[in-house]
């Protein structure tokens, strides 16, 4: 994902992209999709919990990425936080069926080449469990864990992207670990927990 | 630290699940194959709009400041009547300093007044 908000004062270079596609520079949008699309496709993945809703909502965040280029104004907050924001919005939509099945074989389905075949197998066991018990929880908490845990943001940082307080956001941490830990538990071969 | 180390609470599942990136690299490259026909395709639409546009604009500037010039000037509104040449009849200023001539005495009528 993209560096969180004021990380730095220098022009990010995805915002300096926006800028040309503002200006109606199709090759420069291009380009920033492609710098955005991976960690946007695994993030909007993992909140919706289907690969593709994800790509779904991803693709109509580009959209509209592209028609609002000109409204973004860095004085205001960095792209990452704008962006984020954007993606959070269209992932969240009600709109969006949210799979409540487990997707136990996608956990599997893109192997790491530098994961050997040792510890594999039980990683990714434990990877399906997780993954398992995440699309039992609300999709707000799943995307609060995921921009927790895996973009490192702060709560302020998170709730401007879910657009809650930083009170509500510490809520929905809360709950989304005490609840997959209590799916995990009741899953059964949860013994690797130990907090 | 092993990956196996890693899994051994629920904060660093969940840190694995959080980072876990991998993605199908088709679905990528669908994704920027999309955004790139939306955004070339706007792009020419607009573009070819753009003379049209300027066109139109170019021959309304145009009608415009021809009706300016061809269209007669408005008649300029008359200054309001002066309390002196109030009771004068009208003639122009020519006509009112005439009239008002036409009854001053003189220095010898005057001298008879």
């Amino acid at each position: 994902m993209t560096k969180p908000a004021n990380a730095d004062t220098a022009p990010e270079p995805e915002a300096l992209l926006l800028q040309r596609a503002a200006a109606g520079d199709s090759e420069a949008f291009t380009q920033l999709a492609r710098m955005l699309a991976r960690p946007a496709l695994a993030l909007s993945t993992r909140v919706l919990g289907d690969a593709a809703a994800g790509e779904d909502a991803v693709q109509e965040a580009f959209a509209r990425l592209w028609r609002e280029a000109g409204r973004f104004d860095p004085n205001r907050g960095s792209f990452g936080a704008w962006w984020r924001r954007m993606l959070m919005n269209i992932t969240l939509d009600g709109k969006r069926r949210v799979r409540l099945v487990a997707p136990l074989d996608e956990a599997h389905g893109f192997a790491d080449p530098a994961q050997g075949p040792d510890g594999h197998a039980e990683d990714a066991d434990i990877s399906a469990r997780v993954q398992a018990a995440m699309a039992s929880l609300p999709p707000r908490q799943r995307a609060a864990l995921a921009l927790f845990h895996g973009e490192g943001l702060t709560m302020a940082e998170i709730g401007e992207a879910l657009e809650a307080s930083e009170k509500a956001v510490e809520g929905l941490l809360l709950r989304g670990r005490a609840a997959l830990k209590t799916l995990l538990v009741a899953q059964g071969g949860a013994d690797w927990i130990t907090s | 630290m092993t990956d196996k180390r890693m899994h051994t609470d629920i904060d660093a599942a969940l840190a694995s699940w959080a980072r876990d990136d991998r993605v199908d690299p088709a679905a990528i490259e669908r994704m920027v194959k999309h955004a790139d026909r939306m955004s070339r395709r706007d792009a020419a639409r607009s573009r070819r709009w753009l003379p049209w546009v300027a066109g139109t604009g170019a021959i309304a500037a145009s009608i415009a400041v021809a009706l300016m010039l061809v269209a007669p000037s408005p008649p300029l509104p008359e200054a309001p009547a002066s309390p002196i040449t109030a009771g004068l009849p009208e003639g122009g200023v020519a006509g009112q300093a005439s009239f008002a001539l036409l009854y001053t005495p003189t220095s010898d009528e005057e001298l008879y007044l």
